[in-house]
């Protein structure tokens, strides 16, 4: 059995949390690791970015099962959980690189604990087959957490030199430590698109006991890939930002 | 409350001959379901408790009846004596020919018991899954549906339709002792058995949803406290799942 390690990218809007996510499967799947991308925000960014099409995101595999619960009143609990294991696998992308879950709209309303759990268990036994989890998150980690998995062990905060990221870097960490089922090894800070992280803003963070991982670079590549709608999985290994991020994962022992 | 015992005695008995003039009138090879040998070279029974096996696409050699591939998938019983003679009937080509990796299938169990009472519909459906019973093998379920996958170690040491129908037999004994009798069809890649059997999988699903319709019991999987849910648009749906939970002694 594998033993596997969850990363998620959370920060504010705009910081570089897709484009993190989609070179640090580059860098594993180099390393011949097994990587499960889970694309967590509704936006789909991930999924676009690495050319997935086609897939059944885990929202409307949600709906079937709770619309077959619905159906059958008469549904044992047994029945709908075998439901999950075939919607689950079906929503699973599956190609010779990289394996992909797509959350897409998850309805946050009809929250449906049961399925909810249901769901967050299947997934967990399908990522048990994988050297890698890599979550891309919207700036929360409640979601994650209520329905995509109980526990990241690397969050990485993503921010810019901006007190607004700085700030929700802090809050979202806040988040991480109140919340009882998440349990990190450790969590730390990346600044993106900087060419050095401000110091003051730096020091911000590391105040509140947040270790900063280091900085990366803006990247003429990363803005060549964006501008030709490639995939950053194709992009030149040894390009500045790659570089950076490899060292850093390394260091941490993440990768 | 309406009778459940009454409910429960639905017979497959006529589904079950339909099928049985069909697989006759039909090129079958037949065998004789039976061979225990077989399931115990393959390393058939319990392991890997407590984790699911996933047998993922890139691990495969054999799909049957994925979701882009047709699948029907039937269980029945019945207790009308002398229908049933543990034959195993297979068509198609078998694992190591077929031309692409992935088929359509399609898997009919029928099951003879003495008291019809003692065949529990979802219980019945559920254990023709062989995953984490069959090393390299992997079922998943939907109402009427059978995905299957084997994984390329499992093919290289060897395994077949008739393979799969032993296991699939015995695993049925296995789990019900009660039973006297069984037949399995298994058929490969066939679309005019799809347009033949489909009408028939769907009135077995009618059978199967009275049968089972009042004989619900649930096993604990999920739980739920971590939401505020009074503002919920689907508290009544979610109330009701709830409520089945508890009622189960699940939640
Ligand atoms: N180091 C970098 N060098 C150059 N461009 C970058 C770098 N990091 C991110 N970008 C670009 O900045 C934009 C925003 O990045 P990205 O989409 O990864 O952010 P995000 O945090 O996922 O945003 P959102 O919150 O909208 O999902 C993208 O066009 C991305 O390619
Ligand atoms: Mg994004």
């Amino acid at each position: 059995m594998v033993e596997t390690k969850i990363i998620a990218y959370i920060g504010k809007g705009g910081t570089g949390k897709t484009i993190l996510s989609a070179l640090t499967g580059k860098i594993a799947i180099e390393k011949q690791k097994k990587v499960l991308f889970i694309d967590a925000d509704p936006a789909m960014g991930l999924a676009t970015a690495l050319g997935v099409e086609g897939y059944k995101t885990i929202g409307t595999a949600r709906e079937e099962i709770i619309k077959s619960a619905k159906k059958g009143i008469s549904q044992k609990n047994d029945d709908i959980r075998e439901i999950t294991d075939y919607v689950l696998l079906e929503s699973l992308y599956e190609s010779a690189e990289f394996c992909m879950f797509v959350m897409g709209h998850t309805n946050t309303i009809g929250c449906y604990c049961p399925v909810n759990s249901l769901l967050r268990n299947t997934i967990k036994s399908v990522a048990g087959r994988f050297d890698l989890v890599i979550i891309d998150a919207e700036a929360g980690i409640e979601q994650i957490n209520r329905q995509v998995v109980e526990s990241v062990h690397y969050p990485i905060l993503v921010t810019d030199n901006s007190l607004r990221g700085a700030k929700t870097t802090v809050l979202a960490n806040e988040t991480i430590n109140s919340s009882p089922s998440m349990k990190p090894l450790k969590t730390g800070v990346i600044f993106n698109r900087v060419e050095k992280s401000n110091e003051d803003l730096q020091k911000y963070i590391e105040d509140k006991g947040i270790p900063c991982y280091g900085s990366i670079p803006a990247d003429l590549n990363i803005s060549m890939i964006d501008a030709d709608g490639l995939s950053p999985l194709n992009i030149d290994k040894t390009t500045v930002a790659v570089e950076k991020l490899r060292t850093i994962l390394e260091m941490n022992d993440i990768l | 409350m309406p009778d459940t015992a009454d409910l429960q005695q639905k017979d497959y008995y006529e589904l079950i001959r339909v099928v049985h003039e069909i697989a006759e009138e039909n090129k079958f090879t037949v065998y004789h379901l039976g061979d225990t040998k077989i399931c115990s070279d393959l390393g058939f029974g319990s392991f890997n408790k407590g984790n699911t096996c996933i047998v993922l696409e890139e691990d495969t050699a054999v799909e049957l009846g994925s979701p882009q591939k047709e699948s029907v998938s039937i269980t029945m019983w019945t207790s009308h004596r002398g229908i049933l003679s543990n034959r195993l009937w297979t068509c198609g080509s078998d694992f190591d020919r077929l031309i692409d990796k992935s088929v359509s299938y399609i898997q009919i169990i029928m099951l003879g018991f003495e008291d019809g009472s003692r065949a529990v519909e979802s219980d019945i459906g559920r254990i023709k899954n062989l995953t984490n019973k069959l090393p390299g093998f992997m079922t998943r379920n939907m109402p009427g549906k059978t995905w299957i996958r084997i994984d390329k170690k499992r093919m290289q040491e060897g395994f077949s339709l008739y393979a799969l129908g032993q296991c699939l037999h015995k695993a049925y004994l296995d789990a019900i002792p009660d039973i006297k009798s069984m037949e399995i069809i298994l058929i490969t890649d066939n679309d005019e058995f799809i347009k033949t059997l489909k009408p028939i999988s769907e009135i077995a699903k009618i059978i199967s949803g009275d049968n089972t319709k009042f004989k619900w019991v649930s096993d604990g999987v999920v739980t739920c406290d971590e939401l505020n849910c009074d503002s919920c648009d689907e508290k009544a749906t979610c109330d009701s799942i709830r409520e089945m939970l508890k009622k189960r002694k699940i939640i």
